[in-house]
């Protein structure tokens, strides 16, 4: 599978039209319903490699976008979920800077 | 050669969009099905056959619809699924507890850090909440009838001009064909009066033929009669000439005489009895 393809698993015929929010591998156990013991076999059974990677965030995206952005009438909770995303990124970004400003040293 | 391709890149499709429609050509069937709408509705009807076929699963992957109101989120922003999660195992207060203890734990930690930036995050959210709770209807309001316009405007009235302009353009070749069907009647009516015309012509013919002859018949038979009525007094006045002639003055004094005499014979024969003597 290249830049700009269906995944392989992907058949019209069956799903319908595509849609990129969606899995069409194999379907496993929803994280939320893993048992704690069986945490590590459930982690074991996914795949790190990159493009693996790249699909799931793409995936989690249009979940995210389909389901607070693109709504008839969108509320503003994808409007504040941005924002803290990004400062919360941006305040892991400059870290070092703000842990100069701690008032105790040792917690 | 460059008019057929201005034509047929649309740029003048403003100037032949304001015209009504009409038929430019009777179109056989054969290229019915090459029409750039035959074959739009060949590809939505393939493009069906692909997505909503028998092996279709419309069970574990339903067709992906736009929901019309963004997920339910708790304070605005945190997903109703992530409370859900935490209901089944710790109860309602569960999240909140979770929550709480998280941001305890960061800041007693010092992983957030309250410094000169901690004032920016109060003053943002505030801002938010704040907008939102004051502006934040009137917007969603406007925000609602602006995409319902641009909704109407691009996507609803163009596919219902185009249908208008379908079915007008139906109609008016369903009209064509009506009339093209008229005019096998309408030869009918005209060759019958033809027909029509050509047989009264033809009386018309015969009529002045027939009079020709009887004026002429008529003539002929007026020539004889006067001849003969001509014949007729001559001969008479002719014998009545020469019988006047031939009479001689002692003829005529004979025959008065006779006359006379015959009247008195007559009379006294016819004298009525001889009336009584008036009285005196």
């Amino acid at each position: 599978m290249g830049f700009g393809e269906y995944p392989p698993e992907f058949n019209p015929k069956i799903h319908g039209p595509y849609h990129p929010a969606r899995y069409y591998g194999k379907a496993d156990i929803p994280f939320g319903q893993v048992k704690l013991g069986e945490l590590a076999a459930w982690f074991g059974r996914r795949s790190f490699s990159p493009p693996a990677m790249v699909q799931c965030t793409t995936r989690a995206y249009w979940r995210w976008a389909t389901k607070y952005l693109l709504p008839n009438r969108t509320s503003a909770a994808p409007i504040v979920h941005f924002t803290g995303a990004l400062a919360v990124a941006y305040y892991f970004l400059q870290y070092r800077s703000h842990t100069n400003h701690r008032h105790a040293k040792y917690h | 050669m460059l008019s057929t391709f201005a034509v047929r890149s649309g740029a003048f499709t403003v100037l032949l969009r304001s015209q009504a429609p009409r038929v430019l050509a009777v179109v056989p069937v054969g290229s019915r099905s090459k029409s750039a709408a035959a074959e739009r509705v060949r590809d939505w009807e393939e493009a069906s056959k692909i997505f909503y076929g028998p092996e279709r699963d419309t069970k574990n992957f339903p067709h992906p619809v736009m929901a019309d109101r963004s997920g339910k989120c708790r304070m605005g922003f945190i997903p109703e699924e992530w409370f859900n999660f935490f209901y089944e195992k710790t109860g309602v207060t569960g999240p909140y507890v979770f929550g709480v203890g998280l941001l305890t734990t960061l800041l007693s930690k010092e992983i957030w850090v309250i410094d000169h930036g901690f004032a920016e995050v109060i003053g943002f959210y505030g801002a938010l909440w704040f907008l939102t709770r004051t502006i934040g209807p009137k917007f969603a309001n406007w925000m609602d009838k602006r995409n319902e316009t641009t909704t109407e405007e691009r996507f609803i009235k163009p596919i219902r001009d185009a249908k208008e302009t379908a079915q007008k353009t139906i109609a008016v070749n369903e009209k064509a064909i009506w009339r093209e069907e008229g005019l096998r009647y309408l030869w009918d009516a005209k060759r019958e009066n033809v027909g029509l015309q050509l047989e009264a012509a033809y009386r018309q013919r015969l009529n002045e033929i027939f009079k020709d002859i009887k004026r002429r018949l008529d003539y002929q038979v007026e020539v004889g009669s006067v001849k003969r009525r001509f014949e007729q007094q001559h001969l008479v006045n002719w014998v009545v000439h020469n019988v006047k002639q031939s009479i001689t003055p002692q003829q005529e004094t004979a025959s008065i005489k006779d006359c006379i005499a015959n009247l008195k014979r007559l009379a006294a024969a016819n004298a009525p009895p001889a009336a009584p003597a008036p009285a005196k």
